[in-house]
């Protein structure tokens, strides 16, 4: 009788290691890249010139890095060493007036700025100026509830993470509405349904990812809309955690110019990267706020010249960051 | 004369009764000393810009808000009431649910 009750507890025993094992080779994926090396980070928490009160987004084109300092109402420009070149908006609804702006999109150089507290889409040239307003608040098609971010497309076609309204919206440049994707107001979990979209952007094909906010997650949609896939962690079915591939919360999305996908784990306080397909490739960052540690990353940026870029939030900073791999290489 | 200071009487009396009772559900902004028209939210998990900026937004809406800190390393919220508003505990609660916040959250205190 006891001989066969160790049985049963041994069998139990191996039947459980073994599924350890099995899942963790199934659902935790090995890093597949060097990785990536913090170079530099700059700024604290203040409303002066190369100080931020909660960095919430990032966009970076030619030689500079725009942030959007969400608290202070306004967008800095910085060179891609730090150094301070330029700010605009203030805290206000009028145009070129900014209230809590979040992830920032640079396309055909213009500033696209999601606001949140406004409800909008406002457009910006480099140098500033502000050059119009799409969408209000409301839950009617071409209306948001506090967007998260914006992809352009060639045709300039807008793309919104309509974050409250649970739905990513398409509209022509002039906000006249096209599509969207999930239903209005309505959480889900499954493919084509969203927990709170934080972010969008196009992938090479024309194929739109969104970082999933809530649902911890990728969603990718074909150009003619239809679902094509979905990662993070176990199925993609809002299951957050700390390991490779999984996310707590994405806030920002981004793509290279290779189609590498970098993602901004905001709860785990690191960036991920994926190929076009959601393999996962490199994971950077981790708790803290020493050299390379985030305390809550918001959003990335990343070059032509593939160096990354990184809203630090909670540490009030941005970090930059280069591949090992071109590192060696130089 | 007399009358109206015996109903006065009466009055604070009442008006006692309704602070002591009812104290912990409303947030009376005008008799009050200006760091007492301070409300203290409890808000555990306030630490990503998408809730909190939620969660200000709504409280913003009530009239008689003047000012809302985030306290993040506290994990709470301080509402400043205006001199001459009230906002109810009802209110506050209100607003915490229009923004959908998605952890505990507790109404603290003054």
């Amino acid at each position: 009788m006891r001989r066969k009750l160790l049985k049963v507890l041994g069998g139990l025993l191996l039947f459980l290691a073994v599924s350890l094992v099995g899942g963790w080779l199934a659902f935790v994926p090995w890093s597949k890249e060097p990785g990536y090396a913090f170079v530099t980070a700059w700024g604290e928490k203040g409303d002066g010139p190369g100080q931020f009160n909660d960095p919430t987004g990032i966009a970076v084109t030619g030689g500079e890095v725009f942030v959007a300092d969400s608290r202070n109402g306004r967008i800095q420009v910085f060179d891609f060493e730090g150094n301070f070149k330029r700010q605009f908006g203030e805290p206000g609804k009028g145009l070129g007036e900014l209230s809590r702006p979040m992830n920032l999109r640079i396309a055909n150089g213009e500033l696209y700025v999601a606001e949140y507290w406004n409800d909008r889409i406002q457009v910006f040239g480099l140098d500033g100026t502000p050059r119009r307003i799409i969408g209000s608040g409301g839950s009617d098609p071409g209306h948001f509830n506090a967007p998260g971010g914006v992809a352009i497309a060639p045709n300039g076609d807008l793309f919104v993470a309509d974050f409250y309204n649970q739905r990513v919206q398409q509209l022509r440049a002039d906000g006249k509405f096209v599509r969207q994707w999930g239903t209005t107001g309505a959480v889900g979990i499954w493919s084509g349904e969203f927990n709170y979209p934080t972010d969008v952007v196009l992938g090479p094909g024309g194929v739109l990812l969104v970082a999933d906010g809530y649902n911890d997650r990728v969603q990718v949609f074909a150009p003619d809309g239809s679902f094509l896939r979905k990662w993070g962690g176990p199925f993609g079915m809002n299951i957050f955690g700390p390991f490779n591939g999984w996310f707590a919360v994405v806030t920002s999305l981004v793509v290279d110019r290779q189609g590498i996908v970098f993602a901004a784990d905001f709860y785990n306080h690191r960036i991920q990267t994926f190929t076009a397909d959601g393999t996962f490739l490199t994971a950077f960052g981790g708790k803290g706020n020493g050299p390379g540690q985030f305390s809550y990353v918001t959003a990335v940026a990343v070059a032509e010249d593939g160096t990354v870029f990184a809203a630090d939030y909670g540490n009030n900073r941005i970090q930059k960051w280069r591949s090992m791999a071109d590192m060696i290489g130089q | 004369m007399m009358i109206r200071d015996e109903r006065q009487k009466v009055g604070l009396k009442k008006l006692l009764r309704v602070v002591v009772v009812a104290g912990p559900l409303l947030v009376i902004a005008h008799p009050l000393a200006a760091e007492e028209r301070n409300v203290i939210v409890s808000v555990p998990g306030i630490f990503g810009p998408y809730c909190a900026y939620g969660v200000e937004k709504r409280l913003f809406e009530l009239a008689g808000v003047r000012r809302v800190d985030l306290l993040w390393e506290k994990e709470q919220i301080r509402l400043s009431i205006k001199d001459d508003k009230t906002v109810t505990s009802e209110q506050i609660l209100a607003a915490f649910e229009k923004s959908e916040y998605p952890y505990d959250y507790k109404i603290l205190g003054q």
